[in-house]
């Protein structure tokens, strides 16, 4: 009997020893260094570089208290990485991002920052107020803008001169827009299009593989259309501004005829292939750093920025993409990660890391964009101008992307010709009504069974 | 049971042999029951909830299922997006791996290059799949569009057409026809006995009649075998769409499990994702469940006798 005993504990102690194996080879490593600092987990969202930022390289100089350990995750999985990251109560101090705030926020996912920039007196006025706006939700701020990709329209000057326009001239409203964009069509002898001026439309792929912004919703902005009730309780998506807007663009769509969009649009592209780098649509509205993309893939190309245009006796508008730095709920060195994250938002440090990196994109310090060193470079001004005229894309946190889902397909059933406007938005507002009663239901329900993250100081 | 039960106890042999057993698979056990069972069993609870991972869960009953089925537009949309890919898909892949099983199946030289060539566009991974297929029909420059017009035809819109966008992605389907699925009956082919055939000759039967009463009955337990593979995959296709097209245009490749996707991953509504997974995998064994009746009447399995 103890012989089998014997035997069994051996195959128990032989587990043992290939499970210590295992657990020894995939522990998660530590900083063996002697050095008492706080070690701050980082986390930055990234698309291939995984370059340690300037930013921490600086603070880790500088500093003797604190030490930024910086892990590169996957642009694509950062969302879901976070996600799992906070629910194992395990997250990394900081995270920095680019969806909207108020989806993690309005989901206690994120640390209200209040009490330290209450602390530090930090002056959020230097921020750019849309951008701050878009850090809040309820009355708190649950992070802080690092940068921001300001829009203005793109137009390529040696396409103006081949089709007789002034390079010099951009246009200024719509209507021209629309005007310049017929005299820009171009043709194979076969029917094919190989260029055209502007896109009214893009559907539900273009607008973040081209790196743009759907026209109807600049359009919207700059009629002031109210997409809610101020309580953002009520969706009021279906009005007759909003029908009036669909109808123009729905018209100024049809200069060219469906079909020959759809197949034109379907050779775009990254890098290279890029709809405005390739040299096939000569109008875009495209972000701050895309002269920087230009430079990269299209250095020679004559272009021209400009204000993004508008509706006569209207004001330009455009929207913030801002990218943003938080503390996830359960991180363990929360005032460390503030001491970091204000440090990326000072104006110097701001500077100096722009000049380090390859893109140009906006500060989120005004101070910072505004200052001379930033403004000499090619179209900053505009950039600089038109962020004054930015809104934020967080029109109703609680359904986010069921908002920008539909209004989306609202928008595709009517160019497609499968709705009439009205129709169309009466069925998207529906549904996203529909959304948002759910998940204010829910919100009412978490806040009685849920304690709302606060900081131990 | 009790001798048998009592039996084993006392022999120290069988004993320490199970226990061996047991514990050599029991990481594998433990594995299971905590990364497959316990997200399972989860899972039905939380589609009976109002769940967005970061917050507590909020139990609501049935309510998901109720506004699946009666006030959710996409939830049908998806349901006839997969089954007409499921339909429009299984035959074409079937028949496609079969007839090029049965080309492979010749003793002619060189065959093996053959297979093989025939093999390889089914080790490309997803994604590069759909990169690459999204250039194939690409209407202005694609390589099929291109064809058609030296053929004299205009091409369709392909994948920015509602009315073409499932058939485009059945069609990217076809490039795989010769992977697992073709070795998979080129096998049976192989294990048809040759006295059947010489048996067809003797009755002076030609090929139609050794493929309808030799090939087919011979090779349908793995026809039926395949079939309900393939709906099962079917009814998950999500790659494609989610690369591609983003379930456009016109929500026309709007798949169960893109949709799915969108409601846990974009919206985080978790509890009603769970709901929506759970509606899948009744719909699954349903349809795999009539299969099996079907089947029934028509897959012949050696050794057995039709009506005993």
């Amino acid at each position: 009997m103890l012989h089998y005993l014997w035997k069994i504990l051996k195959i128990i102690g032989l587990f043992a020893v290939l499970l210590m194996t295992i657990a020894f080879l995939f522990w998660p490593q530590h900083k063996t260094n002697n050095d008492e600092r706080i070690h701050v987990r980082y986390w930055y969202a990234t698309g291939q570089k995984e370059e340690l930022p300037f930013t921490v390289r600086l603070f880790n100089e500088m500093q003797d208290s604190i030490f930024v350990e910086a892990v590169a995750i996957p642009w694509q999985e950062s969302e879901k990485k976070i996600l799992t990251a906070i629910l194992s109560d395990n997250p990394p101090d900081i995270v920095d991002h680019f969806a909207p705030v108020v989806k993690w926020a309005s989901r206690m996912g994120l640390y209200p920052l209040d009490s330290f920039i209450a602390a530090d007196q930090f002056d959020s006025t230097v921020i750019f107020p849309a951008c701050w706006q878009e850090m809040q939700w309820q009355g708190h701020v649950f992070a802080m803008p690092t940068a921001t990709a300001s829009y203005a329209l793109f137009y390529n000057k040696e396409m103006f001169r081949q089709a007789g326009l002034d390079p010099d001239k951009p246009p200024r409203t719509w209507d021209e827009v629309r005007q310049y964009a017929r005299k820009l069509v171009r043709r194979t002898e076969r029917g094919h299009i190989t260029q055209m001026g502007f896109l009214f439309h893009l559907g539900r792929t273009l607008k973040v593989s081209q790196q743009t912004e759907e026209p109807l919703l600049l359009m919207a902005w700059q009629k002031q259309v109210p997409f809610t009730d101020p309580q953002k309780e009520k969706v009021l998506f279906a009005n007759e501004q909003m029908v009036e807007l669909l109808n123009y663009v729905l018209e100024a769509n049809q200069d060219v005829p469906l079909p020959d969009q759809l197949a034109f649009v379907a050779g775009f592209g990254y890098g290279d292939q890029h709809a405005f780098t390739s040299g096939r649509l000569a109008m875009m509205i495209l972000p701050g750093n895309f002269p920087d993309h230009i430079a990269a893939y299209r250095p020679g190309l004559d272009y021209g920025v400009s204000v993004i245009p508008s509706f006569e006796g209207f004001p330009t508008a455009s929207s913030t993409a801002t990218w943003w730095m938080a503390i996830p709920r359960g991180a363990k060195h929360p005032r460390a990660a503030w001491e970091f994250i204000k440090f990326v938002v000072d104006k110097e440090v701001q500077l100096q890391s722009l000049q380090a990196m390859d893109e140009n994109l906006f500060p989120a310090n005004r101070l910072a964009a505004m200052d001379a060193s930033f403004l000499y470079k090619d179209f900053n001004q505009i950039f600089l101008d038109q962020l004054n005229y930015a809104h934020s894309t967080s029109i109703l946190p609680l359904a986010h992307d069921t908002f920008w889902r539909e209004f989306t397909n609202a928008v595709e059933r009517v160019v497609h010709g499968k709705q009439q406007p009205w129709d169309a938005l009466k069925q998207a507002e529906l549904i996203i009504q529909n959304e948002l009663n759910r998940a204010v239901a829910y919100d009412h329900y978490v806040r009685e069974h849920m304690q709302f993250p606060g900081i131990a100081q | 049971m009790k001798n048998t039960v009592q039996h084993f106890w006392n022999n120290p042999l069988k004993r320490r042999e199970a226990l061996t057993g047991y514990l050599f698979i029991s990481p594998w056990v433990l594995g299971f029951l905590i990364f497959g069972i316990y997200p399972i069993i989860m899972s039905i609870y939380y589609s009976l909830c109002q769940y967005d991972v970061l917050r507590v869960p909020q139990f609501i009953g049935l309510q998901n299922f109720k506004e699946l089925l009666a006030d959710d537009p996409y939830f049908w949309k998806s349901i006839w997006n997969t089954l007409y890919f499921t339909v429009l898909r299984i035959p074409l892949s079937i028949l496609g791996s079969l007839l090029l099983a049965v080309l492979v199946n010749n003793a002619i030289r060189g065959i093996r290059f053959f297979r093989t060539i025939y093999f390889i566009p089914s080790i490309v991974t997803g994604v590069v799949l759909s990169v690459l297929w999204m250039w194939m029909f690409n209407p202005q420059y694609g390589l099929i569009n291109s064809f058609l017009a030296f053929m004299g035809l205009k091409g369709p819109l392909w994948l920015q057409s509602p009315q073409w966008s499932k058939p485009a992605l059945v069609l990217m389907g076809l490039w795989s026809i010769g992977g697992g699925r073709m070795l998979v009956f080129l096998a049976a082919l192989q294990g048809i006995p040759q006295h059947l055939y010489e048996a067809v000759d003797l009755d002076g039967g030609g090929w139609w009649s050794k493929f309808r009463h030799v090939t087919l009955p011979m090779i349908s337990p793995v026809l039926f075998l395949w079939t309900v593979l393939e709906v099962i995959f079917s009814f998950q296709i999500f790659t494609e769409a989610y690369v591609m097209t983003k379930g456009g245009p016109l929500d026309s490749t709007l798949f169960y499990n893109l949709y799915l996707y969108f409601k846990a991953f974009d919206d985080f509504q978790m509890g009603y994702a769970s709901a929506l997974a759970w509606l899948l995998l009744v719909l699954t064994l349903a349809v795999t469940l009539i299969q099996f009746k079907i089947g029934k009447r028509w897959v012949y399995y050696e050794g057995e006798q039709r009506g005993a």
